[in-house]
């Protein structure tokens, strides 16, 4: 296989238009550049212009312990600078929380000071103001790019080839094929159409040439979600009402803003996590609400009850007894380790989404989600634990 | 590996990634130690528990009506 070599971005003007060309040796993207590469054992290619667009794809990909994928390509700004750096293909190795890859290193000693000077020539392009954010480590970069950097200056590419049964397990989301601006810049480059688009994908762009009665198939398949989401931030049935409404309503209003290079679903849980938030505030007038509050305990970080829980423990317990124990023990937990705890482990969205979504670096998340299943399981015990034989009783609540 | 090291690694073996090798490691930790086992199978409980037992749920006229609100709103331009 011919491996791609070199991927560089021409910018014309910037929001005029964001034009990639991906060159496989030499070749200019298109029929020649597919031709040019041997797919036999590559089922897809994508590029994304910034680190959480990136990330985010690669989380789309579902991939596997096991699973060969090549991740390569930075931000480029002219053939010129290309040529200054000297910079080939860099590859990094990378295992976010719930999809491993392997990745092959080529210059990866290098790659930071190549990536910098990249970002260094990107940003006298792009004129004062510009931040950059530069790593080697994909989780990394990710993080800091979502917490420090304005998403309209930051430019990075990720070039991803994958094997044939990786493609079949997934199902990927292809964004706008022309670029209105820089953040908007994600797409796939299907391999004669081999590659399935989300869904939801379909559906927005349906919505967006006026067929309303796509977006109702929108707000059916995502409208629990979004409920129980408000609910758990909110803790209030009717709040949590008006949050669904008003988010639903914002998205809509709101529809041409979204990317596509996260998912819908993430963008709309976004939405919603800002509306509880706000409506948190309306209701307690005066106090500051935000996802950081109460988090500075250290209850929970070292399991303390550690007895074992009976088998199936929640056959104890009747639905609804089971439910007040499930509702009073999560709504103890701070708010800040809960909404990653709900979104993380009970909605599924992955941790760069958590991250992307609640605007934390992947560190952060990653931390909170340990001390929040660590402080629930410690409160949950007093319920779950084997119940002691006669005499063992002193230590029970 | 101690109970800290072990702790520290929870979530990558809950969440499945570890490499094999470290895998090992936890394993081996695990064989001997009766408190991360304890913490291990209980923390999967909990997930476990929170995710099949949706405790929010949005009930069919509540969700009929929510939905109802929200369509005419967007067929007026919202």
């Amino acid at each position: 296989m011919r491996a791609v070599r070199a991927v560089r971005a021409a910018l014309p003007a910037r929001g005029a238009g964001f034009l990639w060309e991906l060159e496989a040796d030499g070749l200019a993207a298109g029929p020649d550049f597919f031709a040019a590469v041997d797919f036999a054992d590559v089922a897809g290619f994508f590029a994304a212009v910034d680190f959480p667009a990136a990330i985010g794809f690669l989380a789309d990909f579902a991939f596997e312990e096991g699973d060969e994928v090549e991740v390569a390509g930075f931000a480029f700004v002219s053939p010129e600078d290309c040529a200054a750096t000297g910079v080939t293909t860099i590859s990094a190795e990378s295992s976010p929380a719930r999809n491993r890859w392997l990745a092959r290193k080529t210059v990866f000693g290098e790659a930071k000071t190549l990536i910098s000077s990249l970002y260094a020539a990107f940003a006298r392009t792009q004129g004062p103001g510009t931040t950059c954010v530069t790593a080697v480590d994909w989780d990394f970069a990710a993080g800091e790019a979502v917490k420090s950097c304005p998403k309209t200056h930051l430019a990075a590419c990720a070039a991803v080839r994958y094997t044939r049964d990786v493609r079949t397990r997934c199902s990927v989301s292809p964004g706008p094929q022309d670029f209105p601006h820089p953040t908007a810049m994600s797409t796939i480059q299907p391999i004669a159409g081999e590659l399935e688009p989300h869904p939801d994908v379909a559906l927005v762009a349906r919505v967006r040439g006026g067929d309303v009665s796509a977006y109702d198939t929108l707000v059916r398949k995502y409208d629990r979600q979004i409920f129980r989401i408000a609910q758990h931030i909110t803790q209030n049935r009717e709040d949590a009402e008006d949050v669904m409404q008003d988010a639903f309503l914002k998205a809509y209003e709101k529809l041409d803003q979204f990317q596509g290079n996260s998912k819908f679903y993430t963008w709309l849980v976004r939405i919603a996590v800002n509306e509880s938030l706000m409506r948190l505030r309306k209701r307690r007038t005066g106090k500051m609400v935000s996802i950081d509050e109460d988090i500075e305990t250290e209850e929970g970080s070292v399991p303390r009850d550690l007895a074992d829980w009976a088998p199936d423990p929640e056959q104890n317990y009747s639905q609804s007894e089971l439910a007040e124990i499930l509702r009073k023990t999560i709504q103890g937990l701070p708010q800040g380790f809960r909404i990653v705890f709900v979104l993380r482990d009970v909605e599924g969205l992955s941790t760069e989404e958590t991250a992307e979504t609640l605007g934390l670096s992947i560190p952060a998340v990653k931390s909170r989600l340990l001390r929040a299943r660590l402080q629930l399981r410690e409160r949950l015990s007093r319920y779950f634990r084997k119940k002691k034989g006669p005499g063992e009783s002193r230590n029970e609540k | 590996m101690t109970c800290t090291e072990f702790l520290a690694l929870l979530d990558d073996l809950i969440d499945d990634s570890v490499t094999p090798e470290v895998r090992a490691d936890l394993q081996q930790h695990l064989r001997g130690c009766d408190h991360c086992e304890v913490t291990l199978s209980t923390t999967r409980k909990t997930i476990e528990i929170y995710r099949s037992h949706q405790i929010y749920d949005l009930p069919a006229g509540l969700r009929e009506r929510l939905h109802a609100a929200i369509m005419a709103r967007c067929k007026k331009g919202c």
